[in-house]
C-alpha cells in the first residue's frame, strides 16, 4: 500500500502562486467570511472562490473523495443545525422579526423540564435565506482550502512556513514529516500482511466497541514502536551532519513574485476593511457602513 | 595545522596520521531505576544483544590503540556485542556528544586532541555512514538529502548548489537529483546516503556494516566508492563482520575485537591466520587452511535441511503440497506485470531457497501462496486446493510466513500471549491452542520468556518468538523472508542450525539474496529474475551458471568457487 | 545518587527537561505528525469499522502517546501538524481550527511529563497520562468546536451535538484504550535498550 500525495503538478496561475499566498487567503477569507451573514456579500465571495478553484484546473476525478466528505459533512451540520434548533438560526443579524412562512411539528430543546420535547419547527424566509448563505460560506472555504494540498508541492511547506516566521528547526520538522510518511505507509502494509497472515482481519474484528478498538494493537503497536525505536538512528545520522548546531540555509527558497506580494497586501487589505466595517456597523443602524450587519434580503420577500 | 607534541611518536611519518587512538576506554552510564529520564541523553548498553538494564553494565570497550595514516583502510571485525559500535561512536563523536558514560584515553584526529571537539568540529574530519542508509536519508528528494548538512552549516546557498553538482556529477546521480529518495533502491540510496557525507569532505570516513543488503551491482558500486575516496588520500574505517566481503577491498589494517577488547590489530595475512572462523565469516581458502581434513570441513558446511523424516515422505512420495501453475500477477488491472507465467511444485521434505535480486519479485510471489495477492491469472494450489477459495485465515493453518523484521509484528504484552495470537485468531479449541502453542515455544527456545514481553528481548530472541508465533498455527509449510538478515555470522549459523530441529514440516522455503545459504542449507534453488523463474534445480548446478549469476546480479561468494573447482576436480 | 540527583533539580533544569527541545525532539514531533497523518489517512481510506454514531479514530492516540512520552511541544507538534497532514494527504484541504484543536490535545497531553518525566512504570503514572489524555481530548475538540460556533455560525446545540460531543467521545474511547497498551509497549522495548 502506497501512499499517493495530492499534489498534481500542472502549471496554473494557481500552482504558480507562492504557498504564503494561499494560506492567507484562506485564512483572511475564512475569518473575514465569519464576521457577516450577508448573502449578498457571502454570494460574492462564493463567486470568487469558484473562480479561483477553476483556475486551479483540478478534475472532479481527481478531488471526488475530499468533495464527497465535504458535502455530506456540510448536508449533515447545515440541516442538522436548522432541526436542532427548531428553525431559529439566525444569529449576528439585526433582526425586527422574521416572516414566517410555515411551520411543521418537530421536536426540539425547550427550557423548562423536560427539555426535550415537541416543539414547531419553523420556516421563515431569514432562516431559510440564512441556512443557504451557511452553505455557501462552507462550500466558499472549502473551494479555498481544497486547492492547497493539489496545487502546493510539499517540499515548499516546511521552507513556507520557515519564511512565515517559524524556527528553523520546527520548519525542518514539517520536511521532515514529509519524508517519513512513505516509510511509514509501507510499514503499515508490511504489518498489516504479516498480521493477516497470522489469522487477523481487520474488517471482522471482535468484541464490543471496546474490544474491537483494544484489537488494534496488533496493526498499531509494532507501527508506533517500530518506529520510535528506529528514530534513535535518524537523531543520530541528523547530530553527524550538524542539525541543530545553528542557523541553518534552506536550498529550496520560494520565489515571491511581485504579483504575490501584490496579493499578499490585497488580501489583508480586504480582511483589515472587513473588520473595520464589522466594527463600525455597531455604530450605525443603516447605510452602507452597517451592511454587514444585514441580511441583505430585497423587500419583495418580506412583504 | 597544529600538531600536538604527544603525537610525534609515530616517527616514521612526517605528517599526523588520520586517526591515533591511545587506550580508549568507555563505560555506559550506569543505570538506576530511580533516576529521572533525562531527555537530552540517551544511555544504551552497548548493543541490542546484551538485554539486561539490571546488570551493572562494564566497559563496552577497553583500552584500544590504533593509528591510521591518510589513504589507508582499517577493518574493525567481530561478533555483535564486541564494541564496534561503541568505538565508532567515540570517533564520530555522538559519543560523549549524545551518550553519556566514563570516557578515558586519547583520540587524535588530523593531529588535534578529539577531547572538547564539537561535533560540527568533527564533522569536518569525519564523515560516518550507518549501518542503515534509510535510517541516514533525511531528505525526501536527493538533492535535499545532500544538501542537508551543508544547509545545516549555513553554508550560502550558491555555494551548497556549486557542491551538490559536483558530487552528483562525481557519483554519477545528476540524472536522480530531483527524485524522491524513497523510490530509490538500496544500491542507489547508499550512493546517495554517502554523497551526502562526501559533500562535506571529510577526511576520515567511517561505514558501519555497509555491506548489509546490497546485492552484487550495489557492492561493486560501493567498493568502486571506497576505493577511490583512499586514493584521493582519505582515511576509511569500515566496522563489519562479514570479513569475506571487505577483504576483496585489501585493508591495510585489521583489528579484532573482542567482548570490547582488541585481541588482535595487525594486516589481513597474520589476520587469517589467528581468526576464528566460527566467529566471523572467513573466506573459506583460510577457513580450510587451518583445518587437518578439508573435506570433512566442507561435509560439515554443507548440510542441507530435511524437512521430513525419509519414511513420512515416502508415504505419499508423488503428492507436492505447493503448486504454482502459470501464475501471472499485476497489482492493477492496467497496471505492469509483475509475475510473468511461474510454475513449479514443492515436494514433502524439501528444503528451497528462492533466490533473485532486489525487485525480482519474491515477494510478490509467495505472497499468491499467502492470499495476501492473488493471481490475475493460473493457479496456486496448496495440498491440492485452490488458494482462491480460501481466505488468508484459512491459509495461515497451512502455509506459515515469518517476515524479515521481527519488530512489524510483535506487539503483545508477553511472549506467551504473542504465540496465542495467531491460534486464537483461527479458533482452536483451548486443548488444541495449549499445545500448539507449547510445542512452538519449546521448538524455537522461548519457552522460558514466555512472560517477558517480546518487545524486550534481543534481535535473535524477537526473530525466534517471530517463528514461534507463526509455527504456533500448526502450518506445516514454512516461508521465511531473509532469515539470517541483521544476525552476525556467529548467531546466523546458530540460528540456521536450530531450524533443523524444528518439528516435522512438509517444506522450508527461504527468501534471500545469501548464495552460501543456499548452498550450505537447502536442496533445491528457485531463482527468480524480472518475474520469470529462470532456474530450477540443485544449488549447485543452478549456481554453477556463471553468466546467470551475474544477470540476477549475484556474485559468486568464496565457497561457491571452492564447491565448483571441488566439483571439476572429482569429475576429472 | 540517581536518587540525589532528583532531588537536586534545580528549578530551571526541571523546566528545560520539560520545555526543552533538542535534536531528538525535532524528530519525534516529525515522527509524531507523520504517524497521525497516516493512520488518519487510512482510517479515510480503508473505512475502518465504526461502531453506531461513533466513528472510529484508532489515530488520536498517537498526539496523546508523543505528548506523554516525549512533552507537550512534541505532543503540540504531533498534534497540529498531524492533523494538517492527515487533511492533507487525504486531501481534504486545510482546517486551521481543527488542527489548533488537536495541537491543544497533544500540548495537554504533554503537560503529564510534569509528573511522570515520561517514564510510565507503574499504574499511577499510566493512571496521570490517561487524566491528561482526557482533559486535553476534551479542552482540544472543545477548542475545535467552539470556534465553528463562530467561523461557520452553527448554534450551540449543533456544535456540541454535531461536533463536541461525537468526536470527543469517539477519540476519548480510543485514545485511553490504546494509551496504555501503547505505554505498556514502549516501556518494555525500552528495557531492551536498557533505558
Amino acid at each position: 500500500m502506497l501512499i499517493a500525495l495530492p499534489y498534481i503538478k500542472r502549471d496554473t496561475p494557481i500552482h504558480r502562486l507562492d504557498p504564503r499566498v494561499k494560506l492567507l487567503l484562506l485564512l483572511a477569507y475564512g475569518l473575514a467570511a465569519a464576521q457577516t451573514s450577508n448573502v449578498w456579500l457571502i454570494l460574492v465571495g462564493f463567486v470568487g472562490s469558484a473562480c479561483y478553484y477553476a483556475l486551479a484546473r483540478l478534475k472532479w476525478s481527481e478531488t471526488r473523495r475530499a468533495w464527497l466528505f465535504i458535502i455530506f459533512l456540510n448536508v449533515i451540520l447545515v440541516f442538522g443545525n436548522y432541526f436542532l434548533s427548531g428553525g431559529a438560526i439566525v444569529q449576528g443579524i439585526d433582526l425586527s422579526h422574521q416572516h414566517q412562512l410555515f411551520s411543521l411539528p418537530f421536536f426540539g430543546f425547550l427550557n423548562h423540564p423536560p427539555y426535550v420535547g415537541p416543539k414547531p419547527l419553523i420556516f421563515s424566509v431569514e432562516s431559510i435565506t440564512y441556512m443557504l448563505t451557511m452553505g455557501l460560506r462552507n462550500f466558499s472555504i472549502a473551494f479555498l482550502a481544497v486547492v492547497i494540498p493539489y496545487t502546493t508541492n510539499p517540499g515548499q511547506i516546511g521552507v513556507a512556513f520557515k519564511q512565515l516566521g517559524l524556527p528553523d528547526q520546527f520548519a525542518y520538522a514539517i520536511d521532515l514529516s514529509f519524508r517519513f510518511l512513505p516509510t511509514l505507509a509501507r510499514d503499515f502494509s508490511v504489518t498489516l500482511d504479516a498480521q493477516r497472515a497470522r489469522g487477523f482481519e481487520l474488517d471482522k474484528l471482535r468484541g464490543g466497541i471496546f474490544g474491537r478498538i483494544a484489537r488494534l494493537a496488533p496493526l498499531v503497536v509494532p507501527i508506533v514502536i517500530g518506529s520510535v525505536v528506529g528514530a534513535e538512528d535518524i537523531v543520530n545520522a541528523m547530530e553527524l551532519r550538524c542539525f541543530g548546531v545553528g542557523r541553518r540555509t534552506w536550498l529550496t527558497e520560494l520565489q515571491t513574485r511581485p504579483l504575490d506580494r501584490l496579493l499578499m497586501a490585497l488580501i489583508v487589505a480586504l480582511f483589515v476593511l472587513v473588520t473595520a466595517l464589522n466594527i463600525l456597523g455597531n455604530f450605525y443602524v443603516s447605510g452602507p457602513l452597517h451592511i454587514l450587519h444585514e441580511q441583505g434580503l430585497p423587500a419583495f420577500l418580506l412583504r | 595545522m597544529v600538531t600536538h607534541p604527544d603525537n610525534t611518536r609515530d616517527a616514521s611519518q612526517d605528517a599526523p596520521p588520520a586517526v591515533a587512538v591511545k587506550g580508549l576506554s568507555f563505560r555506559y552510564r550506569a543505570l538506576d531505576e530511580e533516576s529521572p529520564p533525562s531527555k537530552k541523553t540517551r544511555i544504551a548498553v552497548p548493543d541490542s544483544s546484551v538485554a539486561g538494564a539490571e546488570a551493572k553494565p562494564s566497559y563496552a570497550i577497553r583500552d584500544i590503540s590504533f593509528s591510521l595514516a591518510h589513504g589507508e583502510l582499517l577493518l574493525i571485525a567481530g561478533p555483535s556485542g564486541c564494541g564496534k559500535s561503541t568505538l565508532l561512536k567515540c570517533l564520530n563523536g555522538l559519543i560523549p556528544h549524545t551518550f553519556r558514560g566514563e570516557l578515558s584515553g586519547e583520540i587524535w584526529i588530523e593531529g588535534r586532541s578529539a577531547a572538547g571537539m564539537s561535533l560540527r568540529e568533527r564533522a569536518r574530519y569525519i564523515g560516518t555512514m550507518l549501518q542503515d542508509p534509510e535510517k541516514q536519508i533525511v531528505g525526501s528528494t536527493v538533492e535535499q538529502e545532500i544538501a542537508f548538512g551543508l544547509e545545516n552549516l549555513n553554508v550560502p546557498r550558491a555555494e551548497i548548489r556549486r557542491r551538490v553538482d559536483a558530487v552528483l556529477q562525481r557519483l554519477h546521480l545528476e540524472s536522480f537529483r530531483q527524485e524522491a529518495t524513497f523510490a530509490l533502491s538500496g544500491g542507489q540510496r547508499q550512493q546517495v546516503a554517502a554523497a551526502g557525507v562526501l559533500v562535506m569532505q571529510p577526511s576520515i570516513f567511517l561505514f558501519d556494516e555497509p555491506f548489509a543488503n546490497l546485492d552484487a551491482r550495489a557492492i561493486d558500486e560501493l567498493e568502486e566508492l571506497i576505493n577511490s575516496l583512499r586514493a584521493e588520500g582519505r582515511a576509511v574505517i569500515i566496522v563489519e563482520h562479514r570479513v569475506e566481503e571487505t577483504l576483496k577491498l585489501r585493508p591495510d589494517k585489521v583489528l579484532l575485537m573482542r567482548d570490547g577488547r582488541q585481541v588482535f590489530l595487525g594486516d589481513v595475512s597474520s589476520f587469517l591466520e589467528m581468526a576464528d572462523p566460527e566467529q566471523v565469516k572467513l573466506p573459506i581458502e583460510a577457513t580450510l587452511r587451518r583445518a587437518t581434513e578439508p573435506r570433512q570441513v566442507v561435509e560439515r558446511l554443507v548440510r542441507p535441511i530435511v524437512t521430513r523424516s525419509a519414511g513420512a515422505a515416502e508415504a505419499h512420495p508423488a503428492e507436492p503440497v505447493l503448486v504454482f501453475e502459470n501464475v501471472h500477477y499485476r497489482y492493477e488491472a492496467d497496471g505492469e506485470e509483475i509475475l510473468h507465467g511461474i510454475s513449479f511444485r514443492v515436494g514433502r521434505g524439501e528444503t528451497i531457497a528462492l533466490l533473485g535480486p532486489n525487485g525480482a519479485g519474491k515477494t510478490t510471489l509467495v505472497k499468491q501462496a499467502l492470499g495476501l495477492l492473488r493471481p490475475t491469472a493460473g493457479t496456486v494450489l496448496l495440498y491440492g486446493e485452490d488458494t482462491r477459495k480460501l481466505s488468508v485465515a484459512q491459509l495461515a493453518t497451512r502455509i506459515g510466513y515469518v517476515f524479515q523484521s521481527p519488530s512489524a509484528m510483535l506487539f503483545a504484552p508477553t511472549v506467551q500471549k504473542e504465540l496465542s495470537f495467531g491460534p486464537e485468531n483461527l479458533r482452536f479449541p483451548p486443548e488444541r491452542l495449549q499445545r500448539a502453542v507449547q510445542r512452538a515455544a519449546e521448538a524455537l527456545d522461548v519457552a522460558r520468556f514466555a512472560e517477558r514481553s517480546p518487545l524486550s528481548l534481543s534481535f535473535g530472541q524477537q526473530k525466534r518468538v517471530s517463528i514461534a508465533s507463526v509455527l504456533a498455527m500448526e502450518s506445516r509449510i514454512l516461508l521465511l523472508d531473509e532469515p539470517t538478515a541483521g544476525q552476525d555470522y556467529r548467531s546466523y549459523i546458530s540460528f540456521m542450525e536450530h531450524l533443523r530441529e524444528l518439528p516435522e514440516l512438509d517444506a522450508l522455503l527461504f527468501i534471500t539474496h545469501d548464495l552460501d545459504l543456499a548452498l550450505r542449507y537447502t536442496q533445491r534453488v528457485l531463482l527468480l529474475k524480472d518475474g520469470h523463474l529462470v532456474a530450477d534445480g540443485a544449488p549447485l548446478e543452478v549456481l554453477a551458471d556463471q553468466t546467470l549469476l551475474e544477470s540476477c546480479n549475484l556474485r559468486p561468494t568464496s565457497l561457491l568457487r571452492y564447491l565448483l573447482t571441488e566439483c571439476s576436480r572429482s569429475l576429472a | 545518587m540517581a536518587t540525589t540527583e532528583k532531588e537536586n533539580l534545580s528549578e530551571r533544569e526541571v523546566t528545560s527537561r520539560v520545555w526543552g527541545i533538542g535534536v531528538r525532539h525535532i524528530v519525534y514531533m516529525a515522527l509524531g505528525a507523520a504517524l497521525y497523518g497516516i493512520f488518519s489517512y487510512f482510517t479515510n481510506i480503508l473505512q475502518l469499522p465504526s461502531a453506531g454514531n461513533v466513528s472510529f479514530r484508532p489515530a488520536i492516540v498517537i498526539p496523546l502517546f508523543f505528548g506523554a512520552v516525549f512533552g507537550p511541544w512534541v505532543g503540540l507538534f504531533s498534534g497540529g501538524v498531524g492533523n494538517l497532514l492527515g487533511d492533507y494527504i487525504s486531501g481534504y484541504g486545510v482546517y486551521w481550527n481543527w488542527d489548533v484543536g488537536n495541537a491543544l490535545i497533544g500540548f495537554i497531553a504533554g503537560l503529564v511529563i510534569y509528573f511522570t518525566w515520561g517514564v510510565y512504570r507503574n499504574s499511577r503514572s499510566i493512571v496521570l497520562a490517561e487524566v491528561f489524555a482526557a482533559l486535553g481530548v476534551i479542552v482540544g475538540i472543545g477548542f475545535a468546536s467552539i470556534t465553528e460556533i463562530w467561523l461557520s455560525k452553527l448554534s450551540f446545540a449543533t456544535a456540541v451535538v454535531g461536533y463536541w460531543l461525537p468526536a470527543a467521545l469517539s477519540d476519548l474511547i480510543n485514545g485511553l484504550i490504546l494509551l496504555p497498551i501503547l505505554l505498556l509497549a514502549y516501556r518494555a522495548a525500552m528495557v531492551r535498550f536498557g533505558r
